[in-house]
């Protein structure tokens, strides 16, 4: 997996050093269960700037997805930070960050692309267990239940929280 | 005289014939190495139309290119699969490929849009293999048998409830506005939103169309008038698209 990326540079002024983008892409097995929330973080250098809102264009699961412009925080080193929050794709997500420069010009991240190593079970848990397996084989299935149950609830809950949110924003 | 007269000529004819032939054979060859080595890219299109042809788009920074393509495949009731073929040789790095689905009718569906120098080898996310359950050792649970199958039931019980949560809170009218909303967002999906379906598909629905508001609440201009209307809970006249 690749360290810090540092993307295509663009200077403020002529005579500062170029503000340049650092990024490090979660690794796929970091992934969260499909839909749930993670956070995308990118960092500036050369720059304590915080006043311009960073953009991403994501393509989650092969469909383009607006994510809303995010406010920058300085982290402990006075780096202006931008924490991303977007729901974990089913298989893949690809994404760009852009952030439209004081000037007026935009500085672009390379294209990240990445891709879970495995499909995760996503159909809805079943609450019966097979009846007609005993020992090792009966544990196993009761893990599993339990938990593709837990990642339904998680799912679940999820919804109810959009919904309310989905709800205060057009009421 | 005559006759090795004759055999001189039939030996240059065969010659001629031989240089003909191999130069007929260089030039397949050339003509071969010349031809574009195209690759194929699978999009997949999520419609429940009845497909009739189909085109492919290579996009790039410095255009776009439609590619023909010959044959597609369901992979289920929803997903159609499109191979688009694209010549890597002549593409720029930043190209995306999507495909877009016609009926006999006219109507359209676009596919999904993907890198097309990935540097995942694997042709589709379709491919990907399902996750295998996590293996527990026989020692680590050692008579926890009834306590498994209470945990269980307990989370059984738990998501009946958070599912009878979510039933509600998506009541009549309110699913309603939600439907309004995708469409007036030109959100289409070929399935009705509906507090029944797969719960991570929902939640993709509900995510995509929570972040359409923020992002039309983040920004002051006034948005599109149907979006508006769709916000507004008015009747858009928008017709119901596949």
């Amino acid at each position: 997996m690749p360290g810090p990326v540092f993307s295509q540079q663009k200077s403020g002024t002529p005579s500062s050093k170029p503000v340049a983008l650092i990024h490090v892409p979660p690794k796929p097995e970091a992934f969260p269960y499909p839909g749930q929330t993670m956070n995308l973080v990118v960092r500036l250098n050369n720059t304590r700037n915080t006043g311009q809102k960073m953009r991403l264009l994501l393509v989650k699961d092969g469909r383009l997805m607006n994510i809303p412009p995010q406010e920058g925080f300085l982290n402990e080193h006075d780096q202006p930070t931008y924490e991303i929050p977007v729901p974990a794709p089913i298989a893949e997500m690809v994404y760009q960050f852009i952030l439209p420069n004081p000037d007026g010009s935009t500085l672009i991240s390379p294209r990240y692309s990445i891709r879970r190593n495995c499909i995760p079970n996503i159909d809805l848990a079943g609450t019966e267990p097979a009846a007609e397996v005993q020992g090792i084989e009966r544990l196993q299935n009761l893990v599993n239940q339990a938990k593709d149950l837990e990642n339904d609830l998680a799912t679940y809950d999820r919804i109810a929280k959009v919904l309310e949110q989905i709800k205060g924003l057009i009421e | 005289m005559k006759r090795r007269d004759g055999i001189l000529h039939l030996g240059r004819a065969c010659l001629l014939l031989l240089v003909i032939w191999g130069g007929g054979l260089i030039t397949a060859g050339e003509a071969y190495a010349a031809a574009p080595k195209l690759k194929t890219i699978e999009i997949n299109v999520e419609t429940s139309i009845e497909p009739h042809s189909a085109v492919g788009l290579l996009i790039s920074a410095s255009g776009s290119i439609q590619q023909p393509v010959k044959d597609f495949r369901r992979a289920d009731d929803h997903t159609l699969i499109v191979p688009v073929p694209y010549n890597e040789e002549n593409l720029p790095k930043d190209t995306v490929a999507t495909a877009v689905v016609f009926s006999e009718k006219g109507q359209a569906a676009f596919g999904d849009v993907r890198p097309v120098f990935s540097p995942d080898p694997r042709d589709s996310f379709l491919t990907i293999p399902d996750c295998a359950p996590e293996k527990i050792s026989e020692a680590a649970l050692q008579g926890q048998l009834s306590l498994l199958e209470s945990l269980v039931q307990v989370r059984a019980a738990r998501r009946g409830v958070a599912q009878v949560k979510v039933i509600q809170l998506m009541h009549d009218e309110f699913l309603e506005r939600l439907k309004k909303l995708e469409r007036g967002f030109g959100l289409i999906h070929p399935v009705a939103l509906s507090p029944d379906m797969p719960p991570v598909q929902l939640l993709d629905r509900l995510s995509r169309l929570l972040h359409v508001i923020q992002e039309l609440k983040s920004r002051q201009p006034a948005p599109a008038a149907g979006a508006q209307d769709a916000l507004a809970g008015k009747k858009t006249g928008t017709k119901d698209k596949p």
